[in-house]
Order: C-alpha cells, then structure tokens, then sequence
C-alpha cells in the first residue's frame, strides 16, 4: 500500500511530466511553423512575374486575351498563396501555370502576326499578277494600235483629232475607246505617273483655245479615273497652239495638231513636276 | 438516468460520425468529378493540338501534355486536378506554337509567292514598253 506522502509525489510528478510534455509540443510546434514560414521560397513567383510583366511591357502579347488574363490570374494566386503562407507546392502550380499561359498567348500572338503578314503578301501577289495579266493583255491585243513613242520624258501616247467635236470637250464614243486602251497601258504600267496635255490647232483666239485644250485633257483625265487609274498619278494640262507638230496652214496638218497627248513618266519623275 | 444519457450520447455520437462520413464521401465525390472533368478537357486539348500539326511543330511540348495527362488519371484528388490542369496548359501551348510555326511557314511562302508574282510584272511591264518603242 502506497502512503499519503508518496502518493501526492508521485500526482506531483505526473503533472510535472503532463506540464513539461506540453511545453515541448508547444515549442515543437512554433518551431514547425516559424520553419515552414521561413521556407517558402518565392522564387517561382518572381520567375512568373517578369515572365508575365515582360509579355505584357515588351508587347509581345495582346493583353486583353483570354490566355493572358489567364496567366495574370494564376500570378495573382501564386502572389496570394504566397502572401498566406500556402504550400510551396500549390504556391509552385500557379506560377508554373502563369508562366505557361503567358507563353501561350505570346505564341498565339506570333501567330495571328504571321498570319497578317502573310495575307498582305498573298493580297501583294494578287495584285501584281492582276498586273501582269492586264500587261500581257494589253501587250498582245492593243500595243500596235495607239499611237506611241519614247521620249526624253517617257512614252507619249497621242490621241487623234477624233476623240472630240470641233469646239467642244465632249469626249466622243470612239475616243472613250482610245482612252480604254490607254487605260490599260497605264494600269499595267502602275509605278508610273503620267501628264495629260491637250493641244490646239491655231485657229481662233490663242486664250480660247488654251482654255478649249485644258478642259479636253481635264475629261481625258476623268475618262481614264473612269476605267481606274488612280487620280493621284494623273495631272491635266492645256497648251493651246503652243506646240504644233504639224504645219497649221493645211486642214490635214490643223487635224494632227489638235491632239492629246499622254506621256507616261519615267520612273521617279512625278505628275506634279512634269510640265513642259 | 445515467443509462438514458449514455444512449443519447452514443445515437449523437453515430449521428456525427454519419455525417463526416457523408461530408468526406461527398468531398471525395466532388474531387473525383472535377478532377474527372479536367482530365476530359486536358484529353480535349491534346486532340486538338494534335489535329493543328502539333507534332510537326511542337512535339517535345506535346509529349509533355500526354505525360502529365497520364499522371493525372493515376493520381487522385486535388493533385489529379493541378496535374490535368497542367496537361491542358501545356496542350494549349503545343497547339499555339504549332499555330505560330504554321503561319511562320505561310508567311514565307506568300513572300516568295509575291516575290515571284512582283518579278513577272516587272518583267512583262518591261515587255510592253519594250514592244511600245
């Protein structure tokens, strides 16, 4: 049988044990957390971190797309769990996955780049090949049949008599043809600007028939802006009786004097200082 | 007295004990459909990547999406998730690169194409003058 005394030592060292083991639990314990703390590594975290910031500052990325508001949303877990003081590995998965959607939406950009480049060669090609169709058109139905020679400024295309009434600027059926094929001439011919000059004979007052010749080489001009030659490349000038090529004292001489002329540059010089 | 408390403890006690049961069972279950669902969008993705030439372009990528795609399905739970999740990202940017090199190719046959087309213009256009002089 145990006596009073050496039953109270031996409670007294029970809880003396009890009050120990909860202490040490409790020092273990801290000391497990303060360890896990100080072990997060946040190095995952900053790799996502300019992965992503440097998709979206170097513009390498459209920023309003899905996968890159994706990678933003798993940084800003990552940041989270981070701040919480989650589990390395967790805190890991979403940084990996912000970095992987920032490089999604860095390649799928890329793509669609590609992909508009491309179209604007495709549509380049396209063009010149509608070019080069019309050029070869043009070369084998029509290239005999207008009147053209080289000069210093480039190639002259003279227009006949017959493409107005006397004392008019009206463009006659027959010269909206001519004008067709002079058309032709200048679409296959693109890179070039081209100067309209209309001519008179000299009958009649020289400031009239200045006026008469600019107004014919203003419709030649609207008639070939008509069949798509673009406006830009065309300027428009009247001469009157300035620059015969025939002698004006015979009718016939008079009706290859009043011409229009269309002299389509050399390359490199421009419409708007190609006067004579 | 002391016999009806000790009953009325032991039905609270089985009572409890049910319900964790349910509640783990039904977490479980809900993991289990998630994970199941990721798994089924990462096995989506991979197919998709596949049939936009990720193995011509991308195939180191794409071989890591079906690695992880295979963790996943013997994995369980939240790890399951991360790593379907991971599968489908990675299969995403398989089927992206793949994109990126295909219009990269695209791109270079329009320029040689254009290139080729801007050639036989200058050379026709030359021709028409040439018969014009």
């Amino acid at each position: 049988m145990m006596n009073q005394f050496e039953a109270r030592e031996r409670g007294r060292s029970h809880t003396f044990h009890l009050t120990h083991l909860t202490h040490l639990t409790m020092i273990f314990g801290l000391l497990a957390l303060v360890a896990g703390c100080t072990t997060l590594d946040p190095s995952s975290v900053e790799t996502a971190r300019d992965v992503v910031s440097a998709s979206r500052d170097g513009g390498l990325v459209d920023s309003d797309s899905l996968d890159f508001r994706e990678a933003e949303r798993h940084l800003a877990e990552a940041e989270r769990m981070l701040d919480e003081g989650y589990q390395q590995e967790l805190i890991d998965h979403e940084a990996e996955m912000a970095g992987l959607y920032a490089e999604v939406a860095v390649a799928r950009t890329e793509a669609i780049a590609a992909k508009a480049e491309a179209g604007a060669y495709t549509d380049r090609a396209r063009t010149d090949t509608a070019v080069t169709r019309v050029a070869v058109e043009i070369a084998i139905q029509n290239a005999r049949s207008v009147d053209a020679k080289q000069t210093g400024r480039g190639l002259v295309l003279t227009l006949g008599g017959v493409l107005f009434d006397s004392d008019s600027a009206n463009l006659k059926t027959e010269g909206r043809l001519s004008v067709a094929r002079v058309a032709g001439f200048l679409i296959a011919l693109n890179d070039r600007d081209a100067v309209i000059e209309g001519h008179a004979d000299s009958t009649g007052n020289a400031e009239y028939n200045v006026k008469l010749s600019a107004q014919r080489a203003e419709t030649i001009r609207d008639a070939l802006v008509e069949f798509d030659v673009s406006d830009d490349r065309l300027v428009a000038e009247g001469y009157g009786a300035n620059f015969p090529i025939a002698s004006n004292d015979t009718p016939e001489g008079r009706e290859q004097n009043r011409r229009v002329e269309i002299v389509i540059l050399r390359p490199g010089l421009s419409a708007s200082d190609a006067h004579r | 007295m002391m016999k009806t408390s000790f009953r009325t403890g032991r039905r609270i006690c089985t009572i409890v004990l049910l319900a964790a049961m349910l509640t783990l069972g039904a977490c479980a279950t809900r993991s289990k459909i998630t994970a199941s669902n990721e798994i089924a969008t990462a096995e989506f993705a991979i197919r998709d990547a596949r049939a936009n030439g990720a193995e011509t372009y991308s195939l180191e990528r794409l071989g890591q999406a079906e690695a992880l795609l295979e963790e996943a399905r013997q994995a369980s739970g939240a790890e399951a998730e991360r790593l379907a999740e991971k599968a489908l990202v990675n299969a995403q940017l398989a089927a992206a690169v793949a994109e990126r090199e295909g219009a990269k190719k695209q791109l270079a046959a329009s320029q040689k194409m254009e290139s080729e087309a801007g050639a036989l213009r200058e050379r026709t256009t030359e021709a028409v003058e040439e018969r014009l002089r």
